[in-house]
């Protein structure tokens, strides 16, 4: 009895602990129209045909008019032509090849043509848009559109039937996806911010690790005066907020050209760091017996030679462990980064939160996709060093 | 002779450098602070007006505008709830796990749970919003379908004012339970089996043995994490970023206060101001935490 009630409260709190995780697997390989509808599609049917049956073959005069278009504009003189989004002419292309150009992109290119129909007479911005599109369809458009009007009908048949099933068609458009950017007015792509995190994490980590253990191994061995005093300096700036100190390197860091750099940051996160990569490098270098380095010392090595031979290979566990969280703690911060970071160094959790107040509706499909790439890395991290959890939550001061 | 000066070199050149890096960093912001919350400087100066010096003005602000008192409730209700819970909801989840307990695949079960306090608050902070959301969450539509009731009509977790807190609450709790349970499953491991045993022989209750027995020798380290906790939580920023936005009132932290003065309104005279103020509590809270480590560390 006792143990069903213990299996039941370890089954219920681990769904709870793994829904999230789940949830973003599931949603970033279900396409986005499933994510927005009232009605949790949540399990993916593999290997069934969406739309099979309709045919999406492109008709020969549609394919004739995008390729004459496609020629007329190569010819054009380059300097009058006028520029044409690149997006429109890789559907052309495709168009002129008579292939179309991916089921999601269709949909974009339905809706958009759904809500052109009806503003394209009194919005200005739409209307460049909206004629430069029919020109690139060749003789306004018509049969193209005429053609695609009638695909989405037939597409909207088939998905009737996906609409009160808990299946869902998955794609992997999240994931392909992720080279656009999020926000259509923005260059930068999640790959971008990705690589800054990347740049930032593993850079600082490496400082604050080296750096953490030449000054745990001098508190370990020598004897210096106020040493406790000091441990307890060091360990006391991890405490400080965030925004109640950046300010000041704010300003600091615009006098020396740093904001929005990575050098900038990964000063900061080694600075930021040092305290967790002293306690822990300092729990680990006590453990190691001092029999090895007194010997050594009377053979004549000199202590930079011990500190290099004897410490480092003995210490290379702890080095590790401690790497490991000086990199999830610099790869998850946000506060730092969202102030000093604006644009162009962004970090992806500063590009992630700021999504959340985004106008148009954020691309769930490729934001789980990315999310899960930024978090899959830290999961296996943690099955790696979860023999070292504790100590690397309580700075090394408890040991398993 | 020589030798110790070498030996004086050596070991200030181990731990030197860090220290005057940290001195450079932390230092010099916080005199700076200090002038800064001295005068009336904007985040971005305006042309042909220098700033001032305005003496204690920005300090009698600080106390007398009704915002900070309530940023400061704001927090202490976070933290309280957000501990207490934790530390309740990992310490019964820490029972079932300890050691004297055993099933095949506990290995995995424990390092599934433990995975939510390692990830980032910003990024899930967003992917809960779509969890949460009113119409097309995952949460209301279980719900709807259970109580068979239209999404809409079911609570709206990130737009009700009153409930917006409550939303953070539960995915900071989320994230932070797991940390409640390691510690606890440390202490928990760390009570030698033959206590259990003696009690055992004395015929004590379960009720007893828990009160009198397993609580009484985890309680130093309990205290370690709530400390640890408190501190972590008070400076509750990214989910609020990530959830909310710094200026929804109900939902405003000292930090993303401080945010909203320094960012938005520029105005980083106040705004440092605030920052000392915070720092001064923030620093009373290290010191408690700092010298409960060290009794800690002397006690095993």
């Amino acid at each position: 009895m006792m143990k069903l009630l213990r299996f039941c409260i370890i089954g219920i709190y681990l769904l709870g602990a793994s829904i999230p995780l789940l949830w973003m697997a599931i949603s970033s390989i279900k396409p986005e129209r499933f994510t927005t509808a009232v009605n949790p599609n949540f399990i993916p049917a593999l290997g069934r045909d969406v739309y099979g049956g309709v045919d999406f073959s492109v008709p020969a005069e549609v394919q004739n008019n995008a390729r004459s278009a496609l020629e007329a504009w190569e010819k054009a003189d380059p300097f009058t032509r006028g520029l044409p989004g690149e997006r429109d002419i890789a559907r052309a292309k495709a168009f002129a090849e008579g292939r179309i150009p991916g089921y999601e992109d269709l949909r974009v290119i339905l809706a958009w043509l759904k809500d052109n129909q009806a503003t394209i007479r009194n919005h200005p911005s739409w209307e460049s848009r909206g004629k430069n599109w029919q020109n690139w369809m060749g003789r306004g458009g018509e049969p193209a559109i005429a053609w695609l009007v009638g695909l989405n009908e037939k597409m909207n048949e088939k998905d009737a039937q996906w609409k009160n099933s808990v299946l869902f068609p998955p794609n992997l458009l999240g994931y392909t996806g992720l080279n656009r950017p999020f926000i259509e007015s923005q260059t930068n792509t999640y790959f971008d911010y990705l690589f800054n995190s990347l740049v930032i994490g593993v850079l600082s980590t490496l400082a604050a690790v080296l750096m953490g253990t030449s000054t745990a191994y001098g508190f370990s061995r020598f004897r210096i005066a106020g040493s406790k005093d000091w441990l307890f300096y060091i360990l006391s700036t991890r405490f400080l907020p965030p925004l109640a100190v950046v300010i000041p390197i704010l300003l600091m860091f615009r006098k020396l050209n740093l904001t929005d750099s990575h050098l900038g940051l990964i000063i900061l996160y080694t600075a930021f760091n040092l305290s967790l990569a002293v306690w822990l490098m300092k729990g680990f270098i006590d453990e190691i017996p001092k029999a090895y380095e007194e010997a050594a010392l009377v053979d004549g090595y000199s202590r930079l030679r011990v500190f290099w031979r004897i410490i480092l290979p003995q210490a290379a566990t702890g080095m590790a462990v401690t790497a490991v969280f000086c990199l999830i703690s610099a790869w998850n911060e946000y506060g730092f980064a969202k102030i000093l970071n604006g644009y162009e160094a962004q970090t992806v959790p500063v590009y992630f939160a700021g999504l959340q107040g985004s106008v148009k509706g954020i691309p769930w499909q490729r934001v789980s996709a990315g999310s899960l790439m930024f978090v899959v890395p830290i999961v296996v991290f943690t099955v790696l060093a979860r023999r070292h959890l504790l100590r690397g939550v309580t700075f090394g001061t408890i040991k398993q | 002779m020589r030798q110790t000066y070498s030996n004086f070199f050596l070991k200030y050149g181990f731990i030197g450098p860090t220290l005057l890096f940290l001195l450079a960093m932390n230092v010099f912001p916080f005199v700076y602070s200090v002038y800064l919350s001295l005068t009336d400087a904007q985040l971005a100066p305006v042309q042909g007006k220098p700033t001032q010096f305005i003496g204690g003005e920005n300090y009698s602000r600080v106390f007398s505008e009704p915002q900070f008192a309530r940023a400061i409730r704001t927090t202490a209700i976070f933290v309280f709830f957000a501990v207490s819970c934790e530390l309740v909801l990992g310490f019964i989840l820490a029972l079932q796990l300890r050691d004297r307990f055993k099933f095949p695949g506990k290995v995995v079960v424990l390092t599934i749970l433990l995975i939510p306090m390692m990830l980032s608050p910003a990024v899930m902070g967003l992917f809960w919003s779509l969890i949460l959301d009113g119409n097309i969450g995952i949460v209301n539509q279980a719900l709807g379908a259970l109580l068979n009731k239209p999404p809409h009509q079911l609570p709206q977790w990130l737009t009700t004012p009153h409930l917006k807190l409550f939303t953070i609450l539960v995915i900071d709790i989320w994230m932070w339970t797991p940390f409640m349970m390691l510690i606890s499953l440390a202490g928990l491991n760390a009570i030698p089996n033959y206590i259990y045993e003696a009690a055992e022989i004395d015929r004590a209750s379960a009720w007893t043995v828990f009160r009198k027995i397993t609580l009484p020798m985890c309680r130093p380290l309990l205290l370690l994490a709530v400390l640890l906790r408190t501190t972590d939580a008070m400076k509750q920023f990214d989910l609020v970023m990530a959830v909310t936005g710094p200026t929804e009132p109900r939902t405003q932290t000292l930090s993303t206060l401080l945010y909203q003065i320094m960012l938005h309104q520029q105005n980083i005279g106040l705004g440092s101001a605030y920052a000392i103020v915070i720092l001064v509590i923030v620093i009373a809270m290290a010191v408690v935490f700092t010298r409960y480590l060290d009794y800690i560390q002397k006690q095993r």
